[in-house]
């Protein structure tokens, strides 16, 4: 007993105590109750803010300014080495035109990129107007500013990747919305796999929320004594 | 004091997670929140320039007849996606930049085109929710891409070098909508036809995901495309 005169022993000691106490041996383990095993998922929502600060909404944008540059320059490295020139970002802005791509690039690429800004500016707080606002706004710096190192902006480009990635970004939330609030984790999982903004790591407007669910605990007689149902969202 | 020791232990279990009552929406604790701030007099808002912003999107079918120098009338028909983004200067008049595009099968052969144009829009009546019937005429450019697959480089008359044909020209065309009632007020049915005029063709190969236009001649301006289509579209604001 020498070892638990020392106060931290002391307290791991009262700590086991406690324990031992909260799931003593007169309660089965198999019969207590477990937060992490029976939660059930209420429904996820969009929660949208009122108000941006000034700085909020550089911030924001240049987030995603800087994520175009890292894009762009990781999955188009071999057309930039090919046709990537400096003097192209100071020409090209000015030479907007029609583009010849296919309808793989103008259609369902450019929609499907438009769909990941509207995506974060939600998760960031705005309103479907506003998302769609700041999507555009997005996507006239990625036109203007980024893609002209190898090529002119796309009249085609610049209205199709904010207005199609409005309407797939408001499908996508809605499906995912509806596959966060399952109880089935593979479905939650494609939901954030649909949307990867209601996972952002410092904050989202996407809430979800979950009711770790205490059934009823066995009294004597095996009649239900008690039962707690909890909400938590985040 | 088994019991007390469950008791313990479901409010340690609360402690951890939070707290035992259910969380209220969110408009229910803004409205809690403004009922106990003070009464200060609503000033009201002046109208932001956005408000009268609106997007519409709608999904249907197209069938359209074509002449050039490969396809002499023949008919194809195809997916239809169509958006208009505008401004409402009041409850009647709009103005709108749209997008209409059209993807048709023909012989071996997909086309489609991008129809990007600008458009008046009256709306008639209606319960102040543009649920009424409207008009839009539009006119705008149109470049049409005629994809050469595979197959078809091997059976038309293009070769085997070309990945697709761009035709550039202009459009004119008009719509009539109204609201279906479906969706309560907020979708639409329309119906636009437009006829395109293909003015020059490029001839375009992909070197390395990169378009290059290798051949362009001018057409005399007798290459059209006449279309039909019927979408079925919603307010998306």
């Amino acid at each position: 007993m020498r070892g638990f005169r020392r106060p931290a022993a002391r307290a791991v000691l009262n700590f086991i105590v406690a324990i031992s106490l909260l799931g003593g041996p007169s309660v089965p383990a198999a019969e207590l109750p477990s937060l992490a095993e029976q939660p059930t998922f209420g429904p996820a929502h969009h929660l949208p803010r009122a108000e941006f600060t000034r700085d909020e909404l550089i911030d924001d944008f240049a987030l995603l300014y800087g994520l175009q540059w890292a894009g762009y320059l990781i999955t188009q490295a071999d057309i930039i080495r090919r046709t990537g020139r400096f003097r192209n970002m100071f020409e090209n802005p000015l030479r907007p035109h029609l583009d010849n791509d296919t309808y793989d690039y103008n259609v369902f690429r450019h929609a499907l990129t438009g769909n990941y800004y509207f995506l974060y500016y939600r998760s960031r707080g705005h309103d479907v107007k506003s998302a769609f606002l700041w999507s555009f706004a997005s996507s006239l710096a990625f036109e203007l500013t980024i893609e002209t190192l190898t090529e002119r902006p796309s009249f085609q480009d610049m209205y199709h990747t904010p207005v199609l990635g409005t309407v797939l970004g408001l499908a996508s939330e809605k499906l995912s919305l509806e596959l966060l609030g399952t109880d089935w984790a593979g479905l939650r999982f494609l939901g954030y796999l649909l949307n990867p903004f209601a996972a952002w790591p410092t904050g989202s407007a996407y809430r979800v929320s979950a009711t770790p669910w205490l059934p009823g605990i066995a009294g004597p007689g095996g009649r239900d004594t008690a039962g707690l149902s909890l909400r938590v969202e985040y | 004091m088994a019991g007390l020791r469950r008791s313990f232990t479901i409010l340690v279990a609360a402690a951890l997670v939070g707290p035992m009552i259910p969380q209220a929406p969110a408009h229910a604790t803004t409205a809690t929140v403004a009922a106990e701030g003070p009464m200060v007099p609503h000033a009201p808002e002046s109208p932001s320039w956005s408000d009268r912003l609106h997007l519409l999107a709608g999904v249907g079918m197209n069938f359209s007849t074509f002449s050039s120098r490969f396809l002499n009338a023949e008919y194809g028909s195809g997916l239809n996606l169509k958006t208009d983004l505008g401004i409402g200067f009041d409850e009647s008049w709009a103005l709108d930049f749209g997008s209409n595009l059209k993807f048709n099968f023909v012989q071996d052969l997909m086309l489609w085109d991008t129809l990007l144009t600008v458009g008046l829009r009256r709306h008639f009546g209606g319960d102040g929710r543009r649920s009424g019937p409207f008009v839009r005429v539009f006119a705008g450019v149109a470049p049409s891409v005629l994809e050469v697959r595979d197959r078809a480089k091997a059976t038309t008359p293009l070769g085997t070098t070309i990945d697709r044909l761009v035709f550039d020209g202009e459009v004119v065309g008009v719509s009539l909508g109204s609201g279906s009632g479906l969706l309560g007020g907020g979708d639409f049915l329309e119906f636009t036809a437009s006829l395109q005029t293909l003015r020059r063709e490029k001839s375009v190969i992909d070197e390395r995901e990169i378009p290059v236009v290798v051949h362009t001649r001018l057409l005399d301006g007798g290459a059209r495309v006449l279309s039909f289509g019927l979408v079925w579209g919603f307010h998306v604001f």
